[in-house]
């Protein structure tokens, strides 16, 4: 189900429902919009996520949708083309790749009921990601599960998430506090971003890419 | 979510025997307007308790009292010190779990009724264990719990009755939900943003919550319950009354009303309730269906054949086996995604072993699925759920584009 990014930006990420998706988000669009099951305000929620999610993907020139299923709960696999911190073991140098790819998981819950910040994203690749807000992949479970905070409300957009995700990865927004353990899963990597001369964040860049919302 | 506790059910002590001698038919009195027999209708009744505290209790005793069929009592909570204020128990209960405590003192009263008790979040109960219940009381002191309970009552069309008691203004209220259609009101149609609010803060998360996943909290109180025992008793013994007058059909019809009463005053209201159609719960009503034989023996193709609607002639989407989470994938030491393809219980935090490493492989949360795309899991259709992990199955939500479907066991003369 890949989808290219060729498609004309457009600048704004305020009125994404108002986006015309070009052809080949449309086409996936469509294909999901058929196979979406659910009580009808689920339902009408996860046409509406979608429909908003292809389109900042469409925006921002960030995102590329690997996978999207809207038959049970909203479920998509994509990459973010963001700055990763990963270390080898957890103990190597410090080495920033360009892509995650991220496994992302909105529950029917979610639109009515609060939520705790790391039941919406996973970090698929790369491995060894080495940034406090993300599970270590060394250590049992293994699962690189990022946390957005302590308790995010009912109804948050998924956009938004997208949006929060982008910053936490970035380290535009993170929790570096060893004695405030909302949302650090990594107090090792904590540790060592606050020790290390690593430039933080790793990237000033707006979620929507410059170059290409310049008319 | 996904159900991971279920009922127990008390058996009578022998110290008790004296009161299988009460007989229910020696007191009951003719009831004006009474157009069946009022034995035979208590006899019938499957009543349940969701919050067995102050208010609670003391409808389960009153239903202990009137020798109901059933019983079924749900309270993860146990009993404080503070409980001596305001609930109908003695200091030799302190520390016990709520509903086993008062389940076993409503078996003393009425040992002919079947008493269940559950000791954990109703919200971890199987929708299967709802079934056949009458009505429904819900005493809790969440709103969370509410919301929870009116969505479950609303998807199996079971009456509600929510007691609750308001101890600065010495008032008692009872909200009578028919939940005749999915059109209905439920209770989060009364919630306004004040409420919406409350619901958010209810919920605290711990981070290692991700690896266990069922310690997910399900809604908490936000303050002690500050009232006076009479007033709880009256609050209880309101709704006791008002789900005697339905299930014997007394009086004016009391569905999707709302009684108030104050003690200051003794002035009482009658109010009706409305469906708000910005209620953000799903207002639709399951079909409920029984399994040809046990879910366990099920094959995932014969659970869909039964689930078809002949209605709709299409199969379901999703499939959502209560109790159950399907693994697709999971982690192990050899740091490399595996498929499992498995039922897995919410509480297991692992799901066999690797082959390859001999470590335990874990679930992997984007791999974790509550409700299964049927898409998932088309390659295993023929295998039966006992084989794909589900050895003790209670019940299976099919979901079609609009409509669901519960399956359940069939009744147990039927599998013997």
């Amino acid at each position: 189900m890949n989808t290219s990014l060729e498609s004309k930006p457009v600048r704004s990420l305020s009125a994404l429902q108002e986006v015309e998706l070009s052809a080949p988000y449309r086409a996936l669009y469509e294909r999901v919009a058929s196979a979406a099951a659910g009580p009808e305000p689920w339902r009408r929620r996860k046409l509406g996520a979608a429909h908003e999610f292809l389109a900042s993907a469409q925006v921002s020139g960030r995102i590329m949708v690997q996978y999207l299923d809207l038959s049970a709960a909203f479920r998509s696999v994509f990459l973010l083309r963001v700055p990763v911190p990963c270390r080898r073991g957890g103990v190597g140098p410090l080495v920033i790749e360009p892509v995650a790819q991220l496994g992302f998981t909105y529950r029917p819950e979610a639109m009515t009921t609060a939520q705790p910040g790391y039941s919406f994203f996973e970090v698929l690749s790369p491995r060894e990601v080495h940034h406090p807000n993300i599970a270590p992949s060394n250590v049992p479970p293994g699962a690189q599960v990022l946390c957005l905070g302590p308790s995010l409300p009912a109804g948050t957009k998924v956009v938004d998430l997208v949006l929060m995700a982008y910053a936490a990865i970035s380290l535009q927004s993170v929790q570096f506090s060893l004695t405030d353990p909302a949302g650090l899963l990594n107090p090792s990597a904590a540790i060592f971003l606050q020790t290390s001369n690593t430039p933080i964040p790793l990237t000033r860049e707006p979620f929507v890419l410059l170059k290409e919302a310049t008319p | 979510m996904i159900s991971s506790v279920s009922f127990t059910e008390v058996s009578s002590r022998s110290a008790c025997r004296v009161a299988s001698r009460a007989r229910r038919a020696d007191r009951v009195p003719a009831l004006l307007g009474l157009k069946g027999d009022a034995n035979k209708a208590l006899d019938d009744l499957v009543a349940m308790i969701v919050g067995v505290g102050a208010v609670g209790a003391t409808t389960a005793l009153s239903f202990a009292h009137l020798q109901v069929g059933e019983l079924r009592l749900v309270d993860r909570g146990c009993f404080k010190p503070a409980s001596l204020i305001t609930q109908p128990i003695t200091p030799a209960l302190i520390g016990q779990p709520k509903a086993t405590a008062i389940a076993r003192l409503c078996k003393d009263i009425s040992p002919r009724t079947r008493v269940l008790a559950c000791d954990g979040p109703l919200q971890a109960l199987a929708l299967a264990d709802l079934a056949r219940v009458n009505v429904l009381i819900v005493a809790g002191d969440n709103l969370t719990l509410l919301r929870d309970t009116g969505q479950r009552c609303l998807n199996l069309g079971i009456r509600m009755i929510h007691a609750a008691v308001h101890g600065e203004s010495l008032t008692a209220q009872c909200r009578t939900f028919s939940h005749a259609t999915a059109d209905s009101p439920c209770p989060a149609c009364l919630f306004g943003a004040e409420e919406h609010r409350m619901m958010n803060e209810e919920r605290v998360f711990s981070c290692e919550g991700f690896r266990h996943r069922d310690t997910h909290a399900n809604g908490r109180s936000l303050q002690s319950t500050m009232s006076l025992r009479p007033l709880c008793a009256f609050g209880g013994e309101i709704a006791a009354l008002q789900a005697v007058k339905l299930a014997l059909e007394l009086g004016p019809p009391v569905q999707d009303t709302l009684f108030e009463i104050c003690a200051y005053t003794w002035r009482n209201l009658i109010t009706p309730i409305r469906r708000d159609p910005g209620c953000p719960c799903a207002h639709e009503r399951y079909t409920m269906l029984r399994a040809p034989r046990l879910l366990r023996d099920c094959t995932l193709e014969e659970l869909n054949r039964a689930a078809r609607l002949s209605q709709i002639g299409v199969e379901p989407i999703s499939l959502m086996v209560e109790g159950f989470r399907w693994i697709e994938r999971g982690l192990c030491a050899c740091a490399k995604s595996r498929p499992l393809n498995r039922l897995v219980r919410p509480s297991e935090s692992t799901a066999g072993r690797c082959v390859h490493c001999r470590k335990p492989v874990h679930p992997q949360p984007f791999y974790s699925h509550d409700a299964i795309p049927l898409s998932c899991i088309e390659r295993f259709k023929h295998r039966t759920l006992r084989s794909l992990g589900a050895k003790d199955c209670r019940g299976v939500l099919a979901r079609h584009s609009e409509r669901a479907v519960l399956l359940t066991n069939p009744p147990q003369k039927a599998r013997a």
